[in-house]
């Protein structure tokens, strides 16, 4: 999966992250944090102007993971027919 | 206020290969309310990559306006495509298999030939591909927007 290095890295220090840099939003490429950043949008623009047009990973640092549904999908009842 | 009105045109190929005009509302009944979309990086991802020379081009298919959904979903390869960052996950709930994590990320959504664009939402990566979509609109793009559905004229209106 995209990105599972970064993912696995946050995952792995967002803990001491939390301390000082809660609500932040962390930039990550490979094991490298290219910074802490107010809003989201600071920190899609800084990686972008580090890395380009390749994946990187934006987080904000301390977010639980969002629930979502989308039962159309998950049933695979997109584009079925009777 | 911005109005964006789709009336689906059908195709049907008969059994002797000769083509035939299905109506529209038998198309929409199909289909469902599809629009064409272009989907590109957020802003904020864009400029810095255009201010350094480099080029992004939109990603254009057909998108499915989904009212169950609540959240907005994108092809994962459209993702790919386009290099879009992981700004987040998700826990996608179902009630037939496990929960799975997805990916979630920055898109700007425009709706061809409406000129609106629906900016730097979060939308959930997913497998589209197989049904000729590349994104579904939810709940989180059209909490914006007044949706009328007109199944006897197979037609449906957007507004903002």
């Amino acid at each position: 999966m995209t990105l599972d290095k970064e993912l696995a890295f946050y995952d792995a220090h967002v803990e001491e992250w939390k301390q000082q840099h809660a609500g932040q939003f962390v930039v990550i490429r490979g094991e490298e944090v290219l910074g802490f950043f107010a809003t989201e949008n600071d920190a899609l623009s800084a990686g972008a102007g580090e890395y380009g047009a390749v994946p990187f990973l934006v987080r904000r640092v301390g977010e639980p993971v969002q629930d979502v549904n989308i039962p159309a999908y998950t049933l695979g009842l997109i584009g079925a027919h009777p | 206020m911005p109005i964006l009105s789709v009336t689906l045109q059908g195709e049907a190929q008969l059994p002797g290969g000769q083509k035939a005009v299905v109506p529209p509302a038998a198309a929409l009944t199909r289909a469902g309310p599809v629009v064409k979309v272009s989907i590109t990086p957020p802003e904020a991802v864009t400029q810095p990559i255009l201010q350094a020379g480099g080029t992004i081009t939109p990603y254009v298919g057909l998108a499915l306006i989904d009212t169950g959904a609540s959240s907005t979903c994108i092809d994962e390869d459209v993702a790919n495509t386009l290099s879009l960052p992981v700004v987040g996950r998700a826990r996608m709930a179902s009630a037939t298999e496990p929960d799975s994590i997805r990916n979630q990320y920055p898109v700007q959504i425009e709706f061809v030939g409406w000129g609106v664009k629906g900016g730097a939402n979060r939308a959930i990566g997913a497998n589209l591909k197989p049904q000729n979509l590349v994104a579904l609109i939810g709940r989180d793009l059209l909490n914006k927007c007044l949706l009328v559905y007109n199944g006897p004229s197979g037609s449906f209106s957007l507004a903002l």
